[in-house]
């Protein structure tokens, strides 16, 4: 099917198959079709349905409420043609990414637990897909309808192998899919890489401030050891604020204490605890780690307090918490939302 | 011909709050930095979400979606913004806040 896309800023035109989202094809195709999560909770590429007939996809996606019903709204990531297609966006298209996104399958070559509810997940795409430090890719598994969204957990540039940190959701399909049975030597579908929350040591000479909270380690790792592998912390810092509810709940502290270490005085480390503070001994297990208590976002406000200037900024983690960061680095910290960079999942 | 329409009270909006209004009909949004008020449409003209979710701190207001931000006194863009705010006219009058609603202001 035929798709054309009109922007404020210009317009352009792909062929989408009948079985593939109309933003996967826009962005296979090369085109900067704006968009945030790519899987039906944001409503960042939300679209007017000018002529033409869709599938909508997934009745439940979130990001639905957001739309308009006349002129017909559709989200992108979730729409299939059913015919050729008109559609209109309010906006200006985005920046196409430096290697346009594709599909692969992927074979799951190991499911480790990390602690009780994240597994590292590891899958090895069929052709390899180069991805940038803080990306996401879109995952398809199978008996379960849709895509996850799961950022890089670390940074490999040829992108031959992916590895995840995935939270186990009460309830999830994907999470009870995972956990059914040993899922190692399965194929899954997949897309990307996805996401403009991104790390390139070239471009980004800075002072870096990362938060993250619950499972959105995943993106911040990936960054930080990007940043390492090329010098940056010879002459830049990183602030890494990391919360979670209990001792329990924190998982690669390894691969954190291990960065920290490298750089001494250049990579500081601060836990936090929203519901309890860990034991001396739990805290002696954690050398050079700083210790604080309650919402990641106000502990980080604290300890940031007139050292906002410059900095480069990337948070990842419940969309809460997301949220109440990054509205304390532009209120607080008059960080401007160009050093601000995220992912919305919501 | 202006067409003035009570918005609230002068004491409705809090200090840099974002509080949105329905104004005979017409979604508005209203904000003050000390003993001025101003109002704008309440969508954001970037991709039409609510500015009333938003940021102010006193000189700029920022939506909280992608972080498009402007003056909040003229509706400048101060940043990212690719479109200006629009502001409905505005007067005081009897302890309440009055706009003109003549024509709605809208981006397309």
């Amino acid at each position: 099917m035929k798709i054309e896309l009109a922007a404020r800023d210009g317009e352009v035109a792909f062929d989408c198959d009948a079985d593939r989202e109309i933003l996967l094809a826009g962005l296979a195709a090369g085109h900067g079709v704006p968009y945030e999560c790519g899987t039906g909770t944001c409503a960042t590429c939300k679209a007017t349905l000018e002529a033409g007939e869709v599938d909508e996809g997934w009745e439940a996606a979130p990001a639905r409420r957001l739309l308009k019903k006349e002129p017909r709204e559709i989200l992108m990531c979730q729409a299939r043609p059913l015919s050729d297609c008109r559609l209109s966006i309010r906006g200006r298209l985005a920046q196409p990414a430096p290697t346009a996104p594709g599909w692969a399958r992927g074979r799951i070559e190991s499911v480790t637990p990390l602690n009780h509810d994240v597994l590292r997940l590891e899958i090895r795409p069929d052709h390899p897909l180069p991805f940038e430090a803080g990306q996401f890719m879109l995952v398809d598994v199978p008996e379960v309808a849709g895509y996850r969204g799961w950022s890089m957990a670390t940074f490999d540039a040829e992108g031959r192998t992916l590895v995840f940190t995935v939270k186990m959701m009460p309830g999830g399909a994907v999470s009870n899919w995972l956990q059914a049975c040993d899922r190692t030597g399965v194929e899954v579908g997949l897309f990307g890489p996805m996401g403009k929350a991104t790390f390139r040591p070239a471009r980004d000479e800075a002072n870096l401030l990362c938060i993250a909270g619950g499972s959105g380690l995943a993106p911040i790792l990936a960054i930080l050891e990007r940043a390492r592998a090329a010098g940056h912390f010879d002459r830049y810092r990183a602030d890494v604020f990391f919360g979670v509810r209990t001792f329990g709940d924190l998982y690669e502290t390894r691969r954190l204490l291990d960065l920290a270490a490298a750089c001494p005085s250049h990579i500081a480390l601060t836990f936090v605890f929203s519901e309890a503070m860990p034991s001396e001994a739990e805290r002696a297990s954690l050398p050079g780690v700083a210790f604080g208590e309650g919402f990641v976002h106000e502990v980080m406000g604290r300890a940031m307090a007139g050292r906002f200037a410059d900095i480069l900024a990337y948070m990842a983690g419940p969309p809460p918490m997301v949220e109440a960061a990054m509205r304390l680095l532009v209120m607080q910290g008059k960080v401007p939302p160009a050093r601000i960079r995220y992912d919305k999942f919501s | 011909m202006s067409d003035w329409k009570r918005v609230c009270s002068l004491d409705e909006v809090a200090e840099c709050e974002l509080k949105e209004f329905d104004v005979a009909g017409i979604k508005v949004v209203a904000v003050r930095s000390g003993d001025d008020l101003f109002v704008y449409p309440l969508r954001c003209p970037h991709m039409d979400e609510p500015l009333s979710t938003g940021m102010c701190d006193g000189a700029t207001v920022t939506c909280s979606f992608h972080l498009w931000q402007w003056n909040m006194k003229t509706g400048e863009s101060t940043g990212e913004a690719e479109i200006d705010l629009l502001l409905y006219p505005t007067k005081k009058e009897g302890g309440a806040l009055f706009a003109d609603m003549a024509k709605e202001l809208t981006y397309d």
